[in-house]
């Protein structure tokens, strides 16, 4: 199975959302990475053919996805950025209902609805009102609607925001498992999500892919431009103005700084392993990130 | 020792042991035709089914606002005599009886999620068309019932039928044309159509008795067929998308 993008492009009058992106996906997690406005969300919306490129296509095993119509999207599971439901339905009662318009035979649906909320540990509030959950729950809720197709093409918009860290870990080892025959696209900010399960990682800035490979891959990038500082506490505010620091640790009086700077910033800095964050950091700097 | 023979008779019956080469073989072709199998699209419900549950989930909502707009009507007619030109004010509350489940998926942000399944917002809102067209069905012939019942006369009905659709089917026309449209700003301006469609046919009823008289037929016979032919469009335009599975309603 392969899903390919060429050339796709989004103009909203003279604002150009989605410059040009091209890429193939094959079974696997894919992780999109991207300040916002980077066009993410708009990219994902026509990746779910919600929204109408301005050109360029996307294909499924060689077949434009306009053209697949209902086909395309019986293979396609979406969970949008801004996950919305209805106040008066149970969890049951939602996913049900999202069963029915995916067309998925009521006693199927049934059993589906069952296996989903077991899956995401909602069983127990399966006959609550949605509207009475906290924040992880009710992303929970999406992320399951997404699954009820079994889905080819799963497409995640920030799946993981409003999740605790037990949550999160959970839907990270759900994906991977589910990404084994199947292509799963996630867009996150957490740098951490996307470096736990992401095969490979595009990188969004301004409407255009601009790094992609796996997540090492990104991390070597900034291979020997990661540093780490010692210095006394006074001194790690002028640190910060003058280089970007990723991160900030106190031991004692001191401050562990990690620096990334082209050339070693001090002479008492010592180089260090760097991983994705490092590369995020590097490329978007710590303003946009 | 007994199983071992037992093992051996049942191995000598059966035929021969299968080889292992054969087994990858097969193991292959049945992952083959797994993997084939897992991109075909699976059995989807009829039309039909569809619409039963759409009317499992949104029977209640869409019905009884417009069993609520009937009570209104019928207890206007009982009360004061309504005549037959008062009729047509009540036909755009039937309109904005239905209208929060038009606009629901937009009001509850759910559109977006609606519209990347099999129906892609146009098999959904055929289907509440069909749901909200029936009732509004069962409810007008109800309220031409009682007319006829209290003007003791069948003289005029072919009449007030006419002045009952045309403002009928000119609210359900705007709303659907917003619809296709994806205004963002579209339950508003449905909203403020039905409203002042209530307000307008109000007024004529008031101000322009002539055009209820049977000489002014032709006009309403012109209007209904306008707006029948632009209805017919919308739903058309509908039919179409669902066939080709192309993007149909409002997301924000």
């Amino acid at each position: 199975m392969e899903l390919s993008i060429d050339r796709l492009t989004k103009h909203y009058g003279h604002k150009i959302a989605v410059d040009r992106v091209s890429a193939t996906l094959t079974p696997g997690v894919y992780g999109l990475l991207g300040a916002n406005g980077a066009g993410k969300t708009t990219l994902m919306r026509m990746l779910c053919a919600i929204l109408e490129p301005t050109s360029g296509e996307v294909r499924l095993n060689g077949k434009e996805v306009s053209a697949m119509g209902g086909a395309y999207r019986d293979v396609l599971g979406y969970l949008p950025q801004d996950f919305g439901y209805y106040p008066s339905y149970t969890a049951a009662e939602f996913l049900s209902y999202i069963a029915a318009l995916k067309g998925i035979p009521r006693e199927a649906a049934k059993r589906r609805v069952r296996e989903l909320l077991e899956m995401l540990d909602l069983q127990s509030v399966s006959n609550k009102k949605i509207k009475t959950f906290s924040g992880g729950m009710k992303q929970r809720v999406g992320i399951a609607q997404s699954l009820l197709n079994n889905p080819q093409v799963l497409i995640l918009d920030e799946p993981t925001s409003g999740l605790d860290p037990k949550e999160r870990i959970r839907l990270r080892n759900l994906l991977s498992e589910y990404a084994a025959d199947k292509i799963v696209l996630l867009s996150t900010h957490i740098v951490s999500d996307v470096e736990a399960i992401a095969d490979e990682v595009l990188v969004m800035n301004a409407g255009q892919f601009i790094m992609h490979g796996t997540v090492p891959e990104l991390a070597e990038r900034v291979r020997g431009k990661v540093w780490e500082l010692t210095v006394p506490r006074e001194k790690a505010r002028l640190w910060q103005a003058q280089v970007t620091v990723a991160n900030y640790r106190h031991e004692g009086d001191q401050v562990a700084l990690r620096i990334l700077s082209d050339d070693k910033p001090s002479e008492q800095a010592t180089p260090c392993e760097p991983i994705l964050d490092d590369a995020y950091l590097y490329y978007f700097g710590a303003k946009e990130a | 020792m007994r199983d071992k023979v037992l093992e051996d008779v049942l191995r000598r019956s059966l035929g021969r042991e299968p080889s292992p080469g054969r087994l990858e073989e097969t193991i292959g072709l049945c992952a083959e035709i797994a993997r084939k199998q897992a991109v075909r699209p699976q059995t989807r419900q009829s039309f039909w089914g569809f619409l039963s549950d759409v009317f499992h989930f949104e029977g209640i909502p869409l019905l009884l606002p417009q069993l609520a707009v009937l009570l209104a009507a019928c207890l206007a007619a009982v009360s004061s005599h309504m005549g037959v030109y008062d009729l047509p004010m009540y036909m755009p509350l039937f309109i904005l009886a239905v209208m929060p489940v038009f606009f629901r998926g937009q009001r509850y942000r759910v559109s977006e999620v609606e519209a990347a399944t099999r129906t892609s917002g146009a098999l959904l809102t055929l289907a509440r068309l069909v749901l909200a067209g029936g009732s509004a069905l069962v409810c007008l012939t109800f309220l031409l019932a009682l007319e006829v019942w209290l003007q003791r006369s069948w003289e005029n009905l072919g009449r007030v039928v006419i002045y009952c659709l045309v403002p009928y089917l000119t609210c359900m026309t705007a709303m659907l044309a917003l619809i296709r449209r994806r205004r963002r700003d579209g339950a508003p301006l449905c909203l403020i159509t039905a409203l002042g469609s209530v307000a307008f046919w109000r007024c004529t009823a008031r101000f322009l008795p002539w055009l209820y008289e049977a000489s002014a037929l032709g006009i309403w016979v012109a209007a209904v067929l306008i707006y029948a032919w632009l209805f017919a469009k919308e739903v058309t335009y509908i039919i179409q998308a669902n066939k080709e599975a192309k993007m149909y309603g409002i997301v924000d």
